[in-house]
């Protein structure tokens, strides 16, 4: 006779989750099962009553002791007396005896690049609630993240992080009818990085005094140089009656003397050996500006002096901010290296403190007072779907153009009808060209590239479209002699997307020379000139694809480049002085050497500098710029939609626009710092562009926003003032009425077209804004 | 829309609501002959399905009655990012109609799947799958989900089929088989699951207790069997869609057969060569084949198991056979070209089939009657509609 443990059928179920995280099982009327290395409490039931069909695995299990059934048996249904359960297969029902499943050893540890083989390396085993090993029982097992995969029995490592390995086993219901119901466990998964072969610890590069605060850092470093995440660094002091160091490496001058500073990870040392000096320091003179605007960075100095009034270099200082004003905020940042810089006008005091001794400096921010005024020129709509990305330039007959591309992801309708005179030229014009099927009736159908001739700006004129077999015209790009153009397409009704080239021998009349789908036929979803190079973002493997477009009407893959990172996505690519800037979403933004020869990469076979990974995530567009000043940032824009906080776009919780500008210091590309932001609260960034040290940004719901990115970044641009204006999209006038979707900017010969999905193509003008006459 | 000899007098007075109701009476009675109806008030059925428009993020809720015409009842958003095409692919409504399945194909970053509330259709949770998810099978108790992960689109490595364990929407096994999986259905008595592969010219059964490939069933042309271990991919292996020979079957759906032949025989669509083959799950052998013109895609059986509804993607067109007899009874034109998806009313009376159509033409939703064997209602959807799955019949059919 078989019995099931009536306790353990009242298994009860998962809450409903999403985005396939996983969640322990409550068993709440079973005791919790032991830790895996006690002595089983009870042996299990002899298994040969359960007639454990030949394809079900069978982990490696402790046989169970002869007679031990006897006083589970007592604690199980009857099966003859419960006919149900006698429908459920013996994996199934041997499930309902099941307290714990765990892996061994208890915890997984992986090294990245490494794989672990199951039944070999580590195992995942089934327990009755007494602890006893159950053979017989179906594990399934998954992994659901970005550092590990599992691959028929192996996990292999991708990246340092902490994840699960997730296990379930099919049981039959509480209700004893019905479908086998599933109980969900998990296992912690650790994946570390290659060994640490070394360690180094920085220089501070200051004077070590009695009483000096200052914190040491440390880079592991494993084979071939490369840093080391989430490395667990211990610190410990020779000398604690000197010198002291905590866990987080911040060291405490106490008396005079030689110290010697150790930092320990895996097993590998590095020191650090300083002389604790008495205090000499009596003031601090702090110096830097008296009067600056918001969003000014200014630097002050702090110079510590002893009894002689001679100065004490170097020396660690301190430097904090305070306002005299009555607000919820403190309007003003400073930072270590002494860097100011203030969101809100008013006055702040400086205070440079350098073991004990303080100085004090005063500061008056004023209003940037960059505020300009946007006019709108003209506006191009056309057709009834949403209008995507734009790229303007001037054609080989001397005219400007800017094109359009389009999709139908919000469905048409709602656009106005082209106008009279635009329609008939249009039409005559219109001609289908990469048509594999026609419309109903045999006519034209297909998304389309509009031709916008705008050598006048208040008099966009629509000269042609180029209709293609797709859904979606994400990008349009023209090389930089405005001879040859790249399309995009997605949704193609064959599903072989790729790109289209076009001719623009006559530019208000592109002819297709060539469409290349060979390897790209999940989709293109931008792509970048560059010379006769065109980089192109596919869908399909989400990696970027290298084309020889020097014939544009035999193009020709010539490389690839992508990561491997299980779920990667990648966005966009822009290249400027042979360095190519890759988004790519939640892996970050990644800068390769596509040619710039720095560091010996070619067009074809681009070596990574770098990348940076933020906690937001949706990396989405990149643009690198210099401004005036000599700065080199690197504007990274997120594209932020299903967030708890999103506006419902929808009507689901999480729909919307969300994300921002991330700004970085571009001066070193190995060692990519974020030092700025841009952020309008309520929106989310799109594409971005730079001209003349001010900043274009089509922020979506928040339309096109215009900001000062002069001179020196720190902080939050939003809040220092540095927007020069912002321009609403929407329009009543438009597919989506009064709902600015700004896509994509630029400014053009003293002009700034703007694409947004709801109401097309605008045309204005930014000026300084003009003050009313005082009379 | 009337058999012969049936004089169909609607009689009116639609009640408006979600069950809209209509006095029918039938009555024998000779052509043009006027016959006085009785007074028995018969409901008229309202047949529900589910659409996905693929290019547009939307659902479609379409309701059929006979006699009245077909609506779209609601279009549900399923996509997050306005600016990108998530791509919502293969649509499953659960065995008790409680819930429906979308798959967002595309996804960002990879596939994931939505499941809903069938009816209000509210959002009820989400999960993550493998690249580019297409169709799905579901257990008849509505248990486990089996997800085909397409990845038509990616490198042409192997991929796999994902079990989702629905009250919780985990993802609990992931079972890889070939390169691009597609067409997943499980049969009547819910213990395999079916998919062919694109580009490996194989048949794959998963055991629903295990979930491991419990066969392999060879589809290229001329060799046909049991599909060996250690044998090489397909003659279609790689990605270079033109250079695929013409004698490939490039399978696109697997359907089980229903009525006698269930959980026995199950029929494959070759997309490539124009045929559905009939395959004995028993002794592992083609039992049957039909010729079907350009690009069968997507199969249906009717509950019945009497006919077998194949759409014809390149022929803008489905074919509708009798199984019994073997034969093809007619070649139906669809209303717009890329014809998808079908699949049949429970009484087996209607075909419900999806056009995709090309670019900005919006896709469309035929309804077929089975026994007149023509096209009785069309309606616009929205872009590229594809997968299509039924949902309800209101009042319940009483067979």
């Amino acid at each position: 006779m078989i019995r099931i443990a009536a306790g353990v059928l009242a298994a009860s179920m998962l809450a409903m989750g999403c985005g396939g995280s996983t969640s322990r099982v409550t068993v709440d009327s079973v005791p919790p099962p032991p830790p895996a290395d006690s002595t089983p409490a009870a042996p299990e039931e002899p298994m040969q009553e359960e007639a454990v069909p030949e394809a079900v695995a069978e982990p490696e299990t402790t046989e169970p002791e002869a007679g031990a059934g006897e006083a589970q048996d007592a604690e199980l249904p009857d099966l003859a007396a419960t006919p149900g359960l006698l429908n459920y297969s013996a994996a199934v029902r041997i499930g309902a005896r099941v307290g714990d499943v765990r892996a061994e050893p208890g915890e997984i540890v992986v090294e990245v690049g490494d794989s672990l083989e199951m039944g070999e390396d580590f195992d995942v085993v089934a327990y009755d609630r007494d602890g006893s090993p159950l053979r017989g029982v179906r594990i399934l097992s998954t992994i659901d993240s970005r550092f590990a995969v599992l691959d028929e029995g192996h996990i292999k490592g991708l990246a340092e992080g902490d994840t699960e390995l997730r296990m379930a086993i099919r049981v039959p219901p509480a209700s004893g009818t019905g479908a086998p119901e599933i109980r969900n466990f998990s296992a912690p998964l650790r994946v570390v990085g290659p060994p640490v072969v070394s360690l180094e610890i920085e220089d501070p590069g200051v004077r070590f005094f009695t009483g000096t605060v200052l914190q040491m850092e440390a880079r592991a470093l494993s084979e071939g140089g490369r840093v080391r995440e989430s490395v667990e660094i211990v610190w410990t002091s020779n000398r604690r009656r000197l010198a002291t160091i905590d866990e987080h490496g911040f060291v405490r001058g106490i008396r005079p003397g030689g110290v010697v500073i150790t930092a320990m990870a895996e097993g590998v040392e590095a020191t650090f050996e300083f002389e604790v000096e008495e205090d000499p320091v009596v003031a601090v003179e702090v110096t830097g500006a008296e009067r600056a605007r918001t969003g000014d960075v200014v630097r002050f100095a702090a110079l510590a002096l002893d009894a002689e009034g001679a100065a004490v270099e170097p020396v660690a200082v301190d430097y904090t901010v305070s306002s005299f004003q009555e607000r919820t905020d403190m309007g003003a940042s400073i930072y270590p290296d002494g860097a100011f810089v203030a969101e809100r006008p008013g006055l702040y005091r400086i205070a440079a403190t350098a073991n004990g001794s303080t100085g004090l400096a005063f500061i008056d921010v004023s209003e940037r007072g960059v505020e300009h005024e946007v006019s709108v020129v003209g506006r191009g709509t056309a057709g009834p779907y949403p209008t995507s990305d734009l790229w303007a330039f001037t054609g080989v007959d001397g005219r400007d153009y800017v094109y359009t591309g389009t999709h139908v992801l919000t469905g048409g309708g709602g656009m106005p009808a082209l106008p009279p005179e635009v329609a008939a030229a249009a039409a005559g014009a219109q001609r289908v060209i990469v048509e594999r099927r026609g419309g109903p009736g045999g006519g034209p159908s297909g998304q389309a590239m509009h031709v916008w001739d705008v050598t006048d700006p208040a008099n966009p004129i629509l000269t042609d479209q180029v209709e293609v077999d797709a859904r979606v015209v994400n990008d349009v790009k023209v090389n930089s002699r405005g001879t040859v153009a790249a399309i995009t397409r997605e949704g193609a009704s064959d599903r072989k997307n790729g790109i289209v080239m076009l001719d623009l021998t006559d530019p208000a009349h592109p002819v297709v020379v060539d469409e290349y789908t060979e390897t790209l036929t999940g989709g293109v979803h931008n792509v970048f000139f560059s010379g006769d190079i065109l980089y192109a973002i596919h869908n399909g493997t989400f990696d970027v694809h290298i084309l020889d477009v020097s014939d544009p009407g035999d193009v020709e893959e010539v490389g690839r480049w992508g990561i491997e990172s299980p779920g990667k996505y990648l966005h966009d690519i822009w290249v400027l002085d042979g360095m190519a800037y890759v988004s790519y979403w939640n892996d970050g933004i990644y800068i390769l050497d596509a040619g710039n020869g720095g560091w010996g990469g070619t067009p074809t076979e681009p070596v990574e500098v770098s990348h940076f990974a933020y906690a937001e995530g949706n990396t989405h567009f990149a643009f690198p710029y210099t401004n005036a000043d000599g700065h080199s940032y690197l504007f990274v824009g997120d594209e932020i939609f299903d967030c708890e906080e999103c506006i419902s776009r929808n009507g689901y919780p999480g729909d919307g626009s969300r994300g921002f500008v991330h700004i970085f210091d571009l001066e070193d590309p190995e060692n990519l710092r974020e030092i700025a932001r841009y952020e309008v609260p309520e929106a989310g960034a799109h594409n971005l562009w730079i001209e003349d040290d001010v900043m274009y940004v089509a922020y979506y719901q928040a339309g096109l926003r215009v900001v000062d990115v002069s001179g020196e970044l720190r902080g939050d641009l939003y809040k220092q003032g540095r927007e020069m204006a912002w321009f609403t999209t929407g329009t009543a006038n438009a597919q989506v009425p009064n709902a600015p979707m700004a896509w994509g900017p630029q400014p053009f010969k003293g002009h700034v077209f703007v694409s947004d999905m709801h109401s097309g193509l605008w045309v204005v003008k930014v000026e300084p804004k003009q003050k009313a006459p005082v009379s | 829309m009337r058999k012969a000899g049936l004089v169909v007098l609607a009689l009116l007075a639609l009640i408006p609501g979600e069950a809209a109701l209509a006095q029918v009476v039938l009555a024998q009675a000779a052509p043009g002959q006027r016959v006085a109806a009785s007074a028995a008030p018969v409901q008229a059925p309202t047949y529900r399905v589910y659409v996905a428009n693929e290019s547009s993020d939307l659902v479609s809720r379409v309701a059929f009655t006979p006699g009245e015409g077909v609506v779209v009842e609601k279009e549900i958003p399923v996509g997050i990012m306005p600016g990108d095409n998530d791509g919502a692919h293969g649509i499953s409504v659960s065995p008790d109609g409680e819930y429906w399945y979308v798959t967002i194909a595309h996804g960002t970053p990879r596939g994931y799947l939505w499941k809903f509330h069938a009816g209000p259709d509210t959002l009820v949770a989400r999960t993550r799958l493998g690249l580019f998810p297409a169709t799905m099978g579901l257990t008849p108790d509505g248990q486990f989900l089996m997800a085909v992960n397409f990845n038509l689109h990616g490198d042409m490595v192997p991929s796999d089929v994902s079990v989702v364990y629905t009250p919780s929407m985990i993802e609990v096994a992931r079972v890889k088989t070939c390169l691009m999986p597609h067409g997943s259905r499980v049969r009547a008595d819910g213990t395999r699951q079916y998919s062919a592969c694109m580009h490996s010219e194989r048949l794959v059964e998963i055991d629903v207790e295990s979930f491991e490939i419990s066969a392999q069933f060879d589809l290229s042309p001329g060799r046909e069997g049991p599909f060996a271990d250690g044998a090489e991919e397909g003659a279609a292996d790689g990605m270079d869609h033109a250079a695929m020979a013409d004698r490939v079957c490039s399978p696109t759906w697997v359907e089980p057969a229903a009525g006698v032949r269930a959980d026995r025989f199950v029929y494959v669509a070759c997309n490539r060569n124009g045929e559905v083959l009939e395959v004995d799950t028993e002794d592992w052998s083609v039992s049957r084949r039909f010729a079907t013109g350009q690009a069968p895609y997507n199969l249906e059986a009717t509950a019945d198991g009497a006919r077998l509804v194949a759409t014809l993607k390149g022929e803008q067109a489905v074919a509708v056979f009798d199984l019994d007899a073997g034969t093809e009874l007619g070649r139906i034109p669809t209303s717009r070209p890329v014809t998808h998806g079908v699949v049949a009313s429970p009484d087996s009376r209607y075909a419900f089939v999806s056009n995709e159509s090309v670019g900005s033409v919006r896709g469309t939703l035929d309804v077929i009657d089975l026994q007149m064997l023509e096209v009785v209602e069309s309606i616009e959807l929205q872009h590229q509609s594809g997968g299509i799955d039924f949902w309800s019949v209101t009042p319940p059919d009483p067979r």
